[in-house]
């Protein structure tokens, strides 16, 4: 069967859907960055709108809750004028037994352009890619542990943004590295832009055991010493149910982030998260509300990142 | 005798939801006789022998006895839980003494249902693609308790579809230290690995998961040398319905009928197996087993 990699692209390398940044070529990342550039205004409500869809129409198809991707996703699909529904499929149909392939069949017939699939089984939106209509474009919005593509190249963009070239970045990730489909696509997407220095860091009980580029780190001190960019992950608080981490409290005493603990990476580091935050446990308030905190643009960037993402794998071509 | 001719003993098929056409399948294809693991109902004009295995618990509920005797009394050849889950670790020696008094071999699945409930091999792999990951130590750990409780109570044992190298050690010393146990593998297991379910290929979600292909070399030397007895096809027919899913929501098991004989024939071609040896392992070997 083909990786997801290679079933994401066209013959001619061009994206095709986008469901991971596992091999995607470098050019095509960049380029994601640079057309998202183009989309952004100088504050968060001068997001330029270009009626690039218009009359296409997406489907936001969330299997799995999720308010913010979501709404980002909704007003991404919005800025660029095409129709947007969104369906929680959580609490509709496949409730009622019916499979994934007889959902997606029905929803297709409705004549839908884009898919955004969002959905707990790793290799959903996969599923989904090989047996819907040639026609369908899928957009992975995060699919069990495996990869959450768009969240990494906003993450990507962010970075750059900041701090330049990411090739020559020292980045630090902290948190659930083993449970966390984010840090599956950002490692990707990191090593896809030729970032040398990737350190994965956390409790032995959250980290892989193999098969992501990096290093691991079980001391929070040597893994982010030096870095330019620190990202703390969201603690879910099913570990501690699954005998994975004794407390939140005792997280958050060897691995929780701090503005004294931040003076142990590179001057000027920044520090990001996906969100929501979870204040006292991965990060501290003092620092998540610091100069040091970029979590507020990667919300704005998540919305340029993703009109360029949908853009592309509508086929728009045209150079912006 | 050759191995394209010779009548093949299996020792685990299950039917499926058209018991008569697997039935067909496997007359057609050369088997002699099929195991059926507990609660299979097959037509009752089978044109292929059948042997049955009982459950070794009620329902296989892990917990309370199953009538053995009556089993036995209605033509059972052995006593098995599969891969269902032992409520503890005393009504699993309680098991196989009662089985042990009534003579009955016990067929063991060793898998720990905890660590079990992965649906890859813990390698580079299931860690890329996100998947729920199934340690070797989910079967060796069964299978050293497994050991302990066979030398403790003195029943024939079988052991079953064992899936690593680690396995393949255990086994070997405990024939080593005289433990009078025999052991297969299925012919899936020797003819792949994990790399079968990159792109999410859910027609290779097994249980037990496929290992990594040093797993893979290990099974296939472990059977060359005689620490593994028998292979079988351990067939798996599920409804597409329940297969074509996300990998990890995809039923376990494969339609593999098909690949028993023509699996060991290619590892005969490649050299890594005699003919003597794969003819033992679906013949000699299964016949003994099965006391035939």
């Amino acid at each position: 069967m083909p990786s997801t990699a290679q079933l994401q692209l066209t013959d001619k390398g061009r994206l095709r859907h986008f469901l991971t940044t596992e091999g995607l070529p470098k050019d095509l990342m960049i380029e994601i960055m640079d057309r998202a550039a183009t989309f952004l205004g100088d504050t968060p409500r001068d997001l330029k709108k270009r009626p690039l869809l218009k009359g296409r129409s997406v489907v936001n198809l969330f299997f799995e809750n999720s308010t913010r991707t979501r709404t980002t996703f909704e007003i991404a699909a919005k800025g660029l004028s095409a129709d947007v529904v969104s369906l929680d499929i959580s609490t509709s149909a496949t409730a009622k037994g019916e499979s994934l392939l007889d959902t997606l069949k029905n929803l297709e017939a409705m004549g839908a352009d884009l898919f955004v699939v969002r959905h707990n089984q790793s290799g959903a939106p996969h599923f989904i890619a090989q047996h819907c209509t040639p026609e369908l474009a899928i957009v992975n919005a995060g699919d069990g542990l495996h990869a959450h593509p768009t969240q990494a190249m906003l993450d990507m963009f962010t970075i750059r943004q900041h701090k330049g070239d990411i090739a020559n970045l020292k980045v630090a990730i902290i948190g659930d590295i083993r449970h966390s489909r984010v840090v599956r696509s950002q490692v990707h997407a990191l090593h896809g832009l030729g970032c040398q220095d990737i350190r994965l860091i956390g409790p032995g009980t959250l980290l892989p055991r193999q098969g992501l580029a990096g290093s691991l780190h079980d001391d929070l001190r040597e893994g982010i010493q030096d870095a330019d960019v620190v990202i703390c992950l969201r603690l879910q608080k099913e570990r501690m149910a699954s005998a994975l981490l004794p407390s939140e409290a005792e997280f958050h005493r060897n691995y929780g982030m701090t503005l004294e603990r931040l003076g142990w990476a590179a001057p000027n580091a920044i520090v990001m998260h996906p969100g929501p935050i979870n204040r006292g446990v991965e990060i501290d308030s003092e620092l998540a509300d610091s100069d040091h905190s970029v979590i507020l643009n990667q919300v704005t960037n998540g919305i340029a990142v993703r009109m360029a993402i949908l853009s592309m794998v509508m086929g728009v071509e045209e150079r912006l | 005798m050759s191995l394209a001719s010779v009548g093949l003993i299996d020792l685990c098929c299950r039917l499926g939801e058209t018991p008569g056409q697997t039935l067909a399948q496997a007359q057609e294809l050369g088997y002699d006789v099929l195991t059926l693991p507990p609660y299979e109902t097959p037509p009752e004009n089978s044109p292929v022998r059948l042997a049955k295995l009982g459950p070794i618990t009620q329902e296989l509920d892990g917990e309370h006895l199953a009538e053995m005797a009556r089993y036995q009394a209605g033509g059972v050849v052995g006593v098995t839980q599969g891969h269902a889950p032992w409520k503890n670790t005393r009504v699993q020696l309680n098991a196989l003494r009662y089985a042990r008094g009534q003579n009955l071999p016990v067929h063991a699945l060793p898998l720990d249902s905890e660590l079990g409930r992965g649906v890859a091999h813990d390698g580079e792999i299931a860690q890329r693609l996100g998947l729920e990951t199934q340690p070797s130590a989910a079967e060796t750990i069964a299978l050293a308790r497994d050991l302990q409780l066979i030398a403790e109570t003195g029943v024939t044992a079988h052991i079953g579809r064992i899936s690593c190298a680690e396995s393949v050690r255990l086994i070997r010393r405990a024939k080593a230290e005289g433990l009078p146990i025999t052991c297969d593998v299925a012919v899936t297991h020797l003819l792949w690995n994990e790399a079968k379910i990159e792109g999410y290929d859910y027609r290779y979600r097994l249980q037990p998961v496929l290992r990594s292909e040093a797993d893979q070399m290990a099974l296939i030397e472990g059977l060359a040398e005689g620490v593994i007895d028998a292979v079988c096809s351990d067939h798996t027919p599920h409804p597409v319905a329940d297969k074509r899913l996300p990998f990890a929501q995809a039923a376990p098991g494969a339609e593999t009928l098909h690949l028993l004989r023509s699996g060991l024939m290619a590892l005969v071609d490649q050299g890594r197996l005699t003919e003597q040896q794969a003819i033992s392992a679906v013949l000699d070997a299964p016949a003994k087993i099965l006391k035939l």
